[in-house]
This record gives C-alpha cells, structure tokens and sequence, in this order.
C-alpha cells in the first residue's frame, strides 16, 4: 500500500513538473523589477530607517509628527534625480552584506565546532581592533563594489598592476625612512 | 533516490531556491538587527528585513543562490573533514601539555591541541572561510571582478622592498 502510494507520488511528480517549468516565483520576480518594485522598497526602507531612528531618539514627542516626517522623508528620496540609481545601489549594497555575513556566520560556525579558544576567549573578543579594522575595510570594498562612489560622483579608480607597483614602492620606502630615522633616534 | 532527485527537481521549479533566498536575507538581517537593538520595538526591525530581503530578492536571485549554495556545500564539505579530525584526536587522546603558574608553582595540564594552538586555528579557520567564499564566486558576486592580476615586475619589486627591509631590521 505504501508503495503504490510512494509510486503514485512519483507519478504524480513527473507528470506535474514540466507543468512548472517556467518558474511562478521568477516570474514574479521578473514582473516585479519590470513595474518598479525596487523603487516602493527604497520609500518603505527610507520610512523604516527614519521613524526607527526617530523613535529611537524620540525627537518629537508625538508619534504622529515622526510619521510624517518619515513618510516626507520616504518620498523625499524617492523623488531625488538619483531614485532609481539609489534604489539599484542599495540593492547591490544589501545583497552583498548579506553575502558577507552568510561568509562570516560560516567562520563563526567552523570556530565554534572545533572549539578554537585563545587563552579562553573567542578569537574575534581577543583581537576587536584588528576584525574591526577588517570588517571596516570590507565595509568600504562592498560600498565601492555597490557603485558607492558613482552614487556619490566620485571619479573611480582602477588599480592596475603599475599603480600597485608604485603604492607598494611608496610603502616601501616610508618603511625604510621610518627604520632609519627610528636608528638615528636611538644614537 | 530518483524520488528525491525529482522531488528537488519539483520544488526548484516552483521557485523553493528564491523563497529560500529571502527567508535567509530576512532572518540575518532581523538577527543583526535585533542583536543590535538600534531600534526601539522590533517592528522597524522587522520591516527594514522585509524590504532587505526582497532587495535581495530583485538584485541577482540566480547568481546569490549559486554562490549561497556553493558555500553551503563547502562548509558542509569543510565541517564533516573537521568534524573527522576531531573524532580521530579523540579516540587516539592526543592532548597537547601546557605549563600554567600557580601560586603553588607551575603545573602541567593537557589540553586540546586546538585549545593550545588557538590563534594559529582561528588563521586557519578564517583562511578557509575566505577560500571558500573566493572560489565560490562570492568576492565577484560582491563587485570585484578578480583580484589585481599582478605582474612579474612588481613581483621582483615586492621581493627587492623585503630584502631591503629585512636587511634594515638585521642591522638594528
């Protein structure tokens, strides 16, 4: 009985799937970008972000002002020259944080099985200047990566492999001046 | 297994990748922020999560899930190697000694070996993380497209500045 069930099941399955093929939620997905879906977003986002911090602060006192404030504020950017532009750079922005702390919940979960401590404490408790240095510098890759400095009219630069060799050719050299003039110092 | 496979086949194509998608979008970015607590009440938290995660949703759904899964599959891979490790440390009790001061003067303790060499894991650990998310294709996901190609120029310039360097801290 179970395994005609299971069959039937399968059957079921087999004869149903290419009826699916074309992917509803894609679809969806697809008609939603087509209509501007991403622009209702970054007004909902804009509201959410300044009646949170509003109420957070609880600057005016009535609830009613942060509001509308919130909602001025929403359709404010939306309005902006940039809304569209801004809505695409807050898409790439918060797909690429999410990406990076999938990849940081990673770390956390390898620490965590094979149990690494230093001197009892969690690695990133032990060094917090050092993984906030580097969580800063990732933070600034990923505003970059997003389009950032277009957003901000900021000319970009590439770094090619000559404009590498003269940085670390810079650096290099401050290294050395450094050393010498720390051995000077100490004559 | 030919039920199961279809079954997946099934559930890709209603679209369970996408959902699945936006419910990790959502729930990283309602724990961060709840974890946070820069908002007052969890509603604007809730919202902002809502909205992230249909962003997420409306970027580049196909590239994000191949990555996510990708990274999945490597910390899945990853973690049963280590998981491994750690089941032949313990059967074969291979403790690392370490000396600790004490009023009464110094003892000795085992310890794991991990718990002794902490910081050289963690290095380890993070190396691995970030190998993973490289190859599987997160750091173009995240705007750069490869790293700097760098050439044998500069390479002969990286290895002359270290010689000069080291040659600098010898004579100090």
């Amino acid at each position: 009985m179970n395994l005609r069930k299971f069959a039937s099941m399968i059957g079921f399955l087999l004869a149903v799937t290419p009826a699916f093929a074309y992917n509803p939620i894609e679809e969806l997905i697809i008609n939603l970008r087509a209509i501007g879906f991403q622009l209702v977003l970054l007004w909902l986002l804009t509201l959410a972000v300044v009646y949170g911090i509003l109420s957070h602060l609880e600057l005016p006192k009535s609830i009613t002002a942060r509001g509308v404030i919130s909602i001025v504020a929403a359709f404010m950017v939306l309005l902006a020259a940039a809304g569209t532009q801004a809505a695409n750079f807050i898409s790439n922005l918060t797909t690429s944080s999410v990406l990076v702390a999938f990849g940081l919940i990673i770390a956390m979960i390898f620490l965590e099985i094979t149990g690494t401590k230093v001197s009892g404490e969690h690695i990133f408790a032990k060094h917090p200047r050092f993984f906030g240095a580097a969580i800063l510098i990732l933070a600034i890759l990923i505003f970059i990566g997003a389009g950032g400095l277009t957003l901000l009219n900021i000319p970009i630069f590439v770094l090619s492999d000559p404009l590498i060799a003269i940085i670390f050719f810079l650096l290099i050299m401050v290294a050395s001046i450094w050393i010498m003039v720390k051995e000077s110092d100490k004559k | 297994m030919v039920g199961i496979t279809t079954g997946m086949a099934f559930l890709t194509g209603l679209g369970l990748p996408e959902i699945l998608l936006w419910v990790l979008a959502f729930a990283v970015v309602f724990g961060i922020l709840t974890k946070l607590s820069i908002f007052k009440g969890r509603a604007p938290a809730a919202l902002i999560s809502i909205a992230v995660g249909f962003l997420v949703l409306l970027a580049v759904p196909a590239a994000l899930i191949t990555v996510i899964a990708s990274m999945s599959t490597g910390m899945l891979a990853v973690g049963i190697g280590f998981l491994v490790l750690l089941a032949l440390i313990e059967i074969s009790n291979t403790k690392s000694i370490i000396k600790l001061r004490t009023p009464e003067g110094e003892k000795t303790e085992k310890v794991h070996p991990f718990q002794n060499h902490g910081t050289v894991m963690a290095i380890l650990l993070i190396a691995i993380t970030g190998a993973i998310f490289y190859l599987s294709g997160g750091w173009a996901l995240i705007g750069f497209g490869a790293l700097p190609a760098i050439g044998a120029g500069t390479w002969l310039l990286v290895i002359v500045g270290a010689a000069v360097l080291w040659m600098l801290s010898e004579a100090k």
